[in-house]
């Protein structure tokens, strides 16, 4: 699992049938040191209602499709949680409760 | 999923019995925000009719063959679907609509 900022949307009308329903989003992976974007932005699904603004943990390959949202459809990526706090040896880099810079 | 621009095609002749009938595409990939062509090809089984110089999106390993079509197929990376907008930090990136592209393409 890899953490990742939402940044923006996808549309898609013409899609595989099993895709319909799920939403598209597009992610920039994040630095979790500085909590900065870095790297380069990628589609992935959500299954958690994640919104633009959030950090979200974010699975690749196979283990996307094992949430219920997921189950047999034709993913590769998929939003599996939208996270709250991130603690790194022992000091907090990342709560979504603090005030914004 | 990794996005990309469909900029050709393949025709093998001889080939293993799951891919009969199945259209093969050249993917270039692109990067989101400016639809730049990055350095790059892949070749991707079309799952939903993408044409020449549509933007596309494609699920990469075993995800590319989780359709009726494309079950048990010698594919890794399927076309799965067209992409009509992308937007970016509340901006408007991408327009199908409202983008004039056109690629070569053998007739």
């Amino acid at each position: 699992m890899q953490l990742a900022r939402v940044i923006g949307s996808i549309v898609s009308t013409r899609k595989s049938d099993r895709l319909v329903g799920l939403k598209l989003l597009v992610a920039v992976p994040i630095d979790m040191d500085t909590m900065e974007e870095k790297g380069a932005p990628f589609i992935t699904v959500d299954t958690v209602g994640a919104g633009e603004g959030e950090i979200i943990m974010w699975a690749g390959g196979s283990s996307s499709r094992q949430t219920d949202l997921t189950t047999s459809k034709p993913v590769d990526s998929a939003i599996i949680g939208i996270v709250d706090h991130v603690d790194i040896g022992g000091r907090r880099v990342y709560d979504k409760g603090a005030p914004a810079k | 999923m990794l996005a990309g621009r469909v900029m050709g095609m393949v025709v093998s002749t001889n080939k293993v019995d799951s891919l009969r009938g199945c259209k093969l595409l050249i993917v270039q990939p692109i990067e989101l925000r400016t639809q730049r062509l990055l350095d790059d090809y892949v070749v991707c089984v079309d799952d939903v009719g993408a044409g020449p110089g549509d933007i596309v999106f494609c699920a990469y390993g075993s995800s590319s063959r989780q359709t009726d079509s494309t079950r048990d197929i010698a594919s890794d990376y399927s076309i799965y679907g067209i992409i009509d907008s992308i937007d970016m930090y509340g901006s408007r990136v991408y327009d199908k609509a409202e983008e004039d592209y056109s690629c070569n393409w053998p007739e």
